[in-house]
């Protein structure tokens, strides 16, 4: 019996053996040379000249660098919120038996998740445009604004349209994984609570609730993970340079104009990093954060 | 058991492999061209063979369907990149693969590209470019040259500016819609403010002189002496500097409609009564007014502002490794220098050329009919020959619009003078960390 | 006490209807909310670049044809449309496979090194796309793949998240027992893992798959920059290119995106229920 053992286990390398090869051979390597070229000096261009640790020295101390991770954050956070609020609040609504077409509520509901995200923030630039867009159109006509108002020059509404834009788009999404997370558990445990005697209210935040965190957790750190990407949308809302006063300047728009646009893949390659690192220990505190109090199951 | 699976990772190991392998040789195919430093010389139906090319507007179609008509043999592909085209020409030029024989360089990145060697010299044998230069407006034939002075690139077109105007609305706010009345009115700052002003109270409000105070930005940048930057530092031209109170006063005026360039908005704001014109050069009637408003023939001019000034402009050249050079050549040559391809340029599309023996043909005679018979090119003509194109640096089109940025936060009273020019020379710095910013 | 009793259901009753309906409103309301932007976009696909920048269009116009002309005139938004239909199928089928055969053998199979290397991949996830974008390129130019799919494909073989997601899943449905007793009657490893348990994590391959189908097919950045033919162009590439001169033809630009847009909606819209479905039987079995 030992040696099946034995012999089985080795099997796993065979199994996860394709995934590590191709990872090696096509992701390593562009993560390693962008790591590379954080140390040189280097246009796209011309000649590449190594210069130390003189980018991460100039990131350090980078004002820039550090706006553009408050952006994120923020941006992320109001989206990130109200979406698992909703979401999960969805998820247990359209479990009801007694709520029918909870299918099609769902397709509806994924459909933002199918667009380009760029599609969107140029639909949206052309809403909130200060003199003839639609919003403003609208709230005059109803009595609300008596001037149109420069909803894209102000941080807050711009930072919020943005915010706004990602909830739609994956709100969605999230709910549908939630909805997949309730499924997954088993209605025994509900019987024997409402043998119990629990309410629904009591379910709700005894039993699902609990259950739900990993699905939860999951959901956050990618949402995370995706949301400290963000760059199509702050890059076609404004003017691309992440204006009202770089309000949605954010990590990766400021990478991308570093690079393409002013030619400096060196200093663009350690922000690269940078946005790495950032993420790593986002990641790290959060899942001990959900993660620790569930343990307590 | 194991033999199986062990059977099934090694195969794709080995086709992983293989497949590297397989296309490293298949790329394999790089036959050095004959670089020939001559070019034989034929009958036009005996070039043969395929060329590509690139560009971000779809202006070659035309240019390709005309040059087929003299040359039928040369079959040229051209790929229209819309998005991120400079990411795209300097990820494809640094790689070296896949660049296009012929691919075209807008004003704002001309210098860059100058810079990298990724056009050919066209000065040198067997172009002999210097001939077509001469005939050129001084200062296109000026931009396309490198450091050395040496030809790389070639303009079929030349960009002055002007004040596009609605003849209605000249003739119901300011009693005359001719142009040379009207270009006495904004002869100076002040006549141009006090016509904004006039327009203003007389409309009640509803109609602005500008579309947006940027519009003025463009007189001030061609009246400049002094470039962005020099000897790697970083300077502002008083006339630049001027123009922080200048676009304040614009809106303080209420000269500027607040459309911001470019939004579908803006681009309809020739079709209704909110502005009076727009400050463009050559191309805004062809692509701007015409397009946005097509039905209104007829009822525009073209006047000049209180300064000269041009705006934009496309120049093409020649990859530098390309393995069809003498093919390219023909094309590049036709539509700059090809006197009846140009002349009949000009009557299907309305452009501004810049190759000057054409010009003169022309400029005598030209009535634009959109612009109710005004002869816009001999308009042109003279405000090209004012232009000043030593101060256009590489970086330009980025300090522009940092400059926009920090202008317009003295205009929306988010920041005092001081605080702006600062928050400008921040973000300078901070773009271009290499330059000396006081 | 009767009647109190009565009342008090029908209150219970009443309460619990507008609560219904509230509830209905609101997914009602949240419908509209998700659809309109969409709404919007198709909409403009049938108006003129005129109409489109003098302003909100809520009726359909008449300029369909004429942007359908237009946009067939820049670009061969059929071929950009099997080119994307190709490249998301095949890295679809490819993630569904490898990322489950990875799954797998990370969640049944305890050898050494088996966290690390699963942290590893967790942490892949979190490198970010853009640069290495830059390396990705230079790779593929040795490896003379540019202006190929395959750069664009392959990458579907290790997806970190499709990894993690599968993982999950096969950790909480899939019992030892169940394995076991397939080893030893006899069944070889690999069999065991197509036969058996693939059947099994269905659901959870198809939802991943729906959002990697998803992702593949809006991917812009990439083949952007690794593919040179118009030919091989994708639809958000295409779609982008639709410029005339100096300003992007907006009626064009949306038809465009109408087009890349609707078919899949249509086929998210059927298919989902058979995914749906799917979800539902594999957690209800339990």
């Amino acid at each position: 019996m030992k040696r099946l053992k034995i012999k089985t286990e080795g099997y796993g390398y065979f199994f996860i053996a394709p995934y590590f090869i191709t990872f090696l051979v096509l992701q390593l390597y562009p993560i390693l040379y962008t790591f590379f070229i954080s140390f040189t000096k280097w246009d796209g261009m011309t000649k590449m000249t190594f210069v130390g640790l003189e980018n991460y020295n100039r990131l350090i101390r980078d004002d820039v660098f550090y706006k553009t991770i408050g952006n994120t954050w923020i941006i992320w956070i109001a989206n990130v919120i109200p979406q698992m609020v909703l979401a999960v609040l969805l998820a247990v609504v359209l479990n009801y038996k007694k709520i029918k077409g909870s299918d099609f509520f769902k397709s509806i509901f994924y459909l933002p998740n199918l667009v380009t995200a760029t599609s969107i923030g140029v639909l949206f630039s052309v809403i909130l445009d200060w003199q003839t867009g639609s919003l403003n159109r609208i709230l005059i006509a109803i009595g609300i604004l008596k001037q149109p108002v420069n909803w894209l020059n102000s941080p807050f509404y711009t930072r919020g349209t943005t915010s706004l834009i990602q909830w739609w788009m994956w709100f969605g999404y999230s709910t549908i994984i939630f909805d997949a997370g309730i499924k997954a558990i088993s209605n025994d445990i509900y019987e024997a609570a409402i043998v119990d005697g629990a309410n629904r209210r009591q379910t709700f935040w005894k039993i699902t609730l609990p259950l739900l965190r990993p699905t939860v957790l999951y959901s956050t750190i990618t949402s995370l993970i995706g949301g400290m990407q963000i760059f199509d949308i702050p890059m076609t809302l404004t003017d691309g340079l992440g204006n009202p006063q770089q309000s949605i300047l954010t990590m990766v728009l400021y990478l991308y104009n570093t690079s393409f646009k002013r030619n400096n893949y060196g200093y663009g390659a350690a922000i690269s990093y940078g946005l790495f690192v950032i993420i790593l220990i986002a990641s790290i505190i959060l899942f001990k954060f959900i993660n620790r109090k569930s343990l307590y199951d | 058991m194991c033999k199986s699976f062990k059977k099934i990772i090694t195969c794709f190991v080995l086709i992983v492999m293989m497949l590297s392998i397989f296309t490293a040789c298949g790329s394999k195919s790089d036959s050095t061209s004959k670089d020939s430093k001559t070019f034989t010389n034929k009958g036009n139906e005996e070039y043969k063979g395929t060329i590509n090319l690139w560009s971000w507007t779809d202006e070659p179609k035309y240019m390709i369907t005309q040059f087929n008509k003299a040359y039928p043999n040369i079959n040229v592909k051209f790929t229209q990149i819309g998005q991120d085209y400079p990411t795209k020409m300097k990820t494809v030029l640094q790689a070296g693969t896949g660049v296009p024989d012929l691919f075209v360089g807008e004003l704002k990145y001309v210098k860059q590209w100058l810079e990298i060697d990724a056009w050919d010299n066209l000065s040198a044998s067997p172009y002999n470019a210097e001939d077509i230069a001469k005939n050129q407006m001084e200062y296109v034939q000026k931009l396309g040259r490198d450091k050395d002075g040496n030809l790389r690139a070639l303009s079929w077109q030349a960009t002055p500016g002007g004040f596009w105007y609605k003849r209605s609305m000249a003739k119901q706010y300011f009693g005359t819609d001719d142009p040379d009345k009207i270009s006495k009115m904004m002869s100076t700052i002040d006549g141009l403010f006090d016509m904004g002003e006039k327009l203003y109270s007389k409309s009640n409000g509803k109609t602005h002189l500008l579309t947006n105070w940027q519009d003025l930005y463009w007189l001030q940048y061609g009246s400049r002496t002094k470039p962005w930057v020099k000897d790697g530092s970083l300077i502002i031209d008083q006339s630049l500097m001027d123009f922080f109170d200048l676009a304040k006063n614009a809106r303080k005026e209420n000269l500027d409609a607040k459309l911001t360039a470019w939004t579908p908005a803006w681009n309809n704001a020739a079709n209704n009564s909110s502005i009076f014109g727009y400050i463009l050069p050559t191309w805004g009637l062809q692509y701007v007014i015409k397009a946005s408003a097509p039905k209104s023939e007829g009822d525009w001019a073209i006047a000049k502002g209180p300064t000269s000034y041009f705006q934009g402009g496309t120049w093409m050249g020649i990859y530098k490794n390309s393995k069809n050079k003498e093919l390219a050549w023909q094309f590049l040559k036709y539509i700059t220098s090809n006197e009846d391809y140009l002349k009949q340029y000009v009557a299907d599309k309305g452009d501004f050329v810049s190759y000057i023996p054409v010009i003169n043909t022309i400029s005598d005679n030209y009535k634009d009919k959109f612009c109710g018979g005004q002869n816009t090119y001999k308009f042109f003509k003279e405000e090209a020959s004012k232009i000043n194109s030593a101060v256009i640096t590489k970086y330009d089109d980025d300090i522009n619009s940092l400059y926009f940025n920090a202008v317009g936060l003295y205009v929306d009273g988010k920041a005092t003078k001081d605080k702006a020019l600062t928050t400008f020379k921040k973000d300078v710095k901070n773009a271009y960390p290499d330059l000396k910013v006081e | 006490m009767r009647n109190l009793d009565i009342i008090t259901q029908n209150r219970n009753r009443s309460w619990k209807f507008t609560k219904n309906i509230l509830t209905y409103l609101f997914l009602i309301i949240l419908s509209i909310i998700c659809f309109i932007p969409f709404y919007i976009m198709i909409i403009n696909a049938t108006h003129s670049n005129v109409e489109i920048n003098n302003g909100l269009n809520l009726l359909p116009g008449r300029y369909l044809l004429d942007n359908y002309k237009r946009m067939s005139e820049s670009i061969n938004i059929w071929k950009g449309f099997s080119n994307s239909l190709l490249i998301s199928i095949v890295s679809t089928l490819l993630t569904a496979y490898f990322a489950s055969l990875t799954a797998y053998g990370f969640a049944k199979f305890k050898f050494r090194g088996n966290k690390v290397l699963y942290w590893f991949v967790l942490s892949t996830m979190m490198v970010p796309g853009q640069l290495g974008l830059i390396g990705y390129f230079q790779l593929n130019k040795k490896l003379g793949l540019l202006d190929t799919y395959l750069p664009l494909i392959l990458p579907a073989i290790a997806n970190g998240n499709a990894v993690f997601w599968i993982n999950s899943y096969i950790g909480s449905s899939i019992s030892n027992s169940l394995i076991e007793s397939a080893r030893i009657d006899g069944c070889q490893e690999l069999k065991i893992f197509n036969k058996i348990i693939l059947p099994l994590i269905v659901p959870a391959i198809a939802t991943i798959s729906i959002f990697n189908f998803v992702a593949s097919w809006n991917d812009f950045m990439r083949p952007l920059v690794l593919i040179f033919s118009p030919s091989k162009f994708t639809l958000p590439v295409l779609v982008a290119n639709l410029r005339g001169t100096y300003t992007r033809d907006f009626g064009a630009t949306y038809l465009g995106i109408a087009i890349s847009v609707v078919p899949i909606m249509i086929a998210y819209v059927f298919l989902s229920r058979y995914i749906l479905n799917g979800l539902t039987i594999g957690a209800v079995k339990e």
